[in-house]
């Protein structure tokens, strides 16, 4: 069962980066001004492809948010915490596309980098230092009544929702255009370096700064928590690394 | 938006930011000093600095409301006054905790700057103009008091009730994030202001709705509204008496006071607020079902921490009421906010009342250790009773007069009036368990040796001398609080 999974979660990481690729090719030209070099050679290359159409690009973000969301149920499904890092690095990975489909190329990038890359690495280290999770059945199982009342309400849930899929469907006609909903037209410049970079120190200066207290708060509180007088200094030290992560 | 931002936007952000290097203070202050006993008395003259300075803003401001940082930040005298309550219960709970930590002897000296910069997240919350310093906000708070509430690390339950909050926090906070995202795709923007400019065109929208839900929800998770309660009991009984107190004043008060803000902007309108997808109508039955579900509980408890834990989910639902009066009556929040300073301080005075009478190895929280108090600890009883009495509505305290200043506002528009008389009747119900600890002190006897005596700690008493000086204040001289409140309103 647990290897299934894990060959389904590496198939998902493997059409994740398989997508990721191939839209960046195609995206990437599309964003005029300041284009990267590399950019530049894509252009070259694939100028026929210059821009996915709306339903394409529909398309591709029901395909992608449809991987997005396996890729999250075998997160939290799986009981091999191995698979469930994967599986979460799939989920990111399509995150990182959805990004690029709205041309914001560098938060796509730094999607990648940062939560695929770096603090994935950091959860697998975690995972392979505390070792082999104990099989501890985790007291979720309720009474027939909270499953019933949980299940009505997320019936209401969906009846709620569907009238937002349907009016988001009748957003692209038959020709594959875009009928507007009064959104704000984006600049050319939009999502890349340069326009994020200025934006961050003019009108999102305050967060940007506020978010460091956020950081210091978290680092400040896991060393707290987790710094345990002399004795248990190594599990203290290896849920320190957990809790950095999350933070 | 305005692209760019003025170098006098930081002074007018001085109250926040002023704490924030406060909170660093304490920190380097715990790094280089070897003994960490005067780390809570020094963080209290921060929060009494801090308490200053933003009153004189709240005096000094000229127009109703003022927007720094191309809109990020808002500051009007509603903002203000919330952040006095929260640098007021920063205040009070380090004076608490400095007795308690020494007592028990557990934190460490990170303890205060983590409380101190948990208030900044509070006052960010109360000052957003933005969701994304929402989210900062509420982020700063809640990671900071997950881990003051695990901060008990020898204690198994302190760590359990953390990890709780945690998970579940962190649930609410996903929520929150995903309706301000449902929020943005419906109107494109994430600024309150712009957001409640554009709802118009939004009426019907079951994006825009859904997001408001969830960014509800989220917020009833904060403030533990009844069915998004469940992890208050656990929470409050495993975390540190103090913190508890810190919990349920500061943290409530920064979610309701960012709820009212909600309330006084995307909530606004009278096609969201009222009909068959209204956000009235679900809040009153939260409100009825929080005050009522948080009572009944409380009548069974034999555990003073679970006691107030289910007294403080009760009080949710009263000023749940007075939230949902607001838009009926034209916004004006002052019967929310002086619920709020009342009860932010009369809570805390009763939690550090239960942290002075736990005793190192015994915390001393069951009803029956507290038999016979009044006898041996005047002072300790004393104040409990006053705290008792203020959290019950009854004269001559701070709690009757806002409950009665809050019910009498929320009586301005008929369709409230049936919830008033619930709120009415769940406040005779609660009497009765408020005076449980009352007839335990002063009217049963201690067989055997005496249990419970409180502990020896000056701050413990500053801090409890002072709430109850203010609980008393409140209730006898209420006058100038209440111009204060009523002055304190929400701009623009």
């Amino acid at each position: 069962m647990d290897r299934r999974k894990l060959y389904v979660s590496l198939l998902l990481a493997a059409a994740a980066l398989l997508l990721i690729s191939s839209v960046a090719l195609a995206q990437a030209p599309s964003t005029s001004g300041g284009v990267a070099p590399h950019a530049q050679f894509y252009a070259g290359k694939l100028a026929s492809s210059k821009k996915l159409s709306p339903l394409a690009m529909l398309w591709a973000m029901r395909v992608l948010a449809g991987l997005m969301l396996v890729g999250g149920i075998f997160t939290i499904g799986s009981r091999n915490p191995v698979v469930a890092a994967l599986c979460l690095v799939g989920t990111l990975f399509c995150t990182g596309i959805i990004f690029l489909l709205l041309h914001a190329t560098f938060i796509a990038a730094i999607q990648v980098l940062v939560y695929a890359g770096a603090i994935m690495v950091l959860f697998v280290f975690v995972v392979m230092s505390v070792g082999h999770p104990e099989r501890e059945e985790i007291g979720l199982s309720r009474g027939i009544i909270s499953k019933l009342i949980g299940g009505a309400f997320a019936v209401m849930l969906l009846l709620r929702v569907s009238p937002v899929y349907m009016s988001y469907q009748r957003t692209v006609n038959a020709a594959g255009e875009i009928i507007s909903k009064a959104m704000p037209p984006v600049s050319s410049k939009y999502g890349n370096v340069e326009h994020v970079g200025k934006l961050l120190f003019s009108d999102y200066l305050f967060p940007f700064e506020a978010i460091s207290i956020l950081l210091l708060v978290a680092i400040v509180g896991a060393v707290m928590v987790t710094r345990h007088r002399r004795r248990d200094d190594n599990k203290g030290a290896a849920a320190a690394a957990a809790s950095a992560g999350e933070g | 938006m305005s692209s760019a931002f003025k170098m006098a936007d930081f002074s007018f952000a001085a109250p926040i930011i002023f704490v924030a290097l406060w909170a660093c203070v304490v920190l380097l202050a715990s790094a280089f000093s070897t003994k960490s006993s005067k780390l809570g008395p020094l963080t209290a003259f921060g929060f009494v600095i801090g308490l200053v300075i933003t009153g004189y803003f709240w005096t000094a401001l000229e127009q109703p409301r003022m927007s720094v940082f191309s809109g990020m930040l808002v500051l009007d005298r509603f903002s203000l006054f919330l952040d006095m309550i929260f640098l007021l219960a920063g205040l009070l709970t380090s004076l608490v905790a400095h007795g308690y930590v020494e007592e028990h002897g557990f934190a460490e000296s990170e303890f205060y700057a983590v409380i101190a910069l948990s208030v900044v997240g509070m006052m960010l919350m109360g000052h957003a103009g933005d969701f994304i310093i929402v989210v900062i906000g509420l982020e700063t708070m809640s990671l900071g008091v997950y881990s003051l509430v695990a901060s008990w690390t020898d204690k198994r339950k302190s760590t359990e009730a953390g990890l709780k909050y945690f998970v579940m926090g962190a649930v609410a906070s996903g929520f929150l994030v995903y309706g301000i995202a449902l929020l943005y795709g419906a109107t494109g923007s994430t600024r309150l202001l712009v957001i409640t400019s554009r709802a118009a065109a939004h009426i019907g929208d079951p994006l825009y709705i859904i997001g408001l839900f969830m960014v509800f929800g989220a917020l009833a998770f904060k403030v533990a509204l009844v069915p998004f309660h469940m992890w208050t009991p656990d929470a409050y009984e495993g975390a540190p008496t103090p913190i508890t107190g810190f919990m349920a004043a500061a943290v409530k008060t920064a979610g309701f006071g960012l709820l009212v803000r909600a309330v006084s902007t995307i909530f606004s309108g009278e096609s969201f607020a009222y009909g068959s997808t209204g956000w009235i109508n679900i809040a009153w039955m939260l409100s009825m079902l929080t005050m009522t579900v948080g009572n009944v509980l409380a009548l069974r408890q034999t555990n003073i921490k679970r006691m107030l834990a289910y007294s403080s989910i009760a009080h949710a639902g009263y000023i749940m009421l007075g939230v949902i009066a607001i838009p009926v009556l034209g916004l004006d929040p002052s019967a929310v906010l002086l619920y709020l300073l009342q009860y932010a301080v009369t809570t805390i005075g009763a939690f550090g009342v239960v942290a002075w009478v736990g005793r190192r190895d015994a915390e001393n929280t069951g009803l029956e250790q507290w038999a016979g108090l009044g006898a041996r600890k005047p002072a300790a009883a004393l104040a409990m009773t006053i705290f008792m009495l203020s959290l019950g509505g009854i004269p001559p305290t701070a709690g009757f007069f806002a409950k009665l200043y809050l019910f009498k506002s929320a009586m301005g528009h008929p369709s409230l009036l049936i919830l008033v008389v619930i709120a009415a009747i769940n406040s005779v119900i609660s009497i009765f368990y408020y005076l449980k600890p009352i007839v335990a002190m002063y009217f049963r006897d201690a067989g055997g040796e005496p249990i419970a005596e409180p502990m020896r700690s000056s701050s413990l008493s500053v801090a409890i001398t002072l709430a109850a000086i203010i609980v008393f204040l409140l209730g006898m001289v209420p006058g100038s609080a209440l111009e204060m409140a009523i002055k304190s309103t929400i701009g623009g």
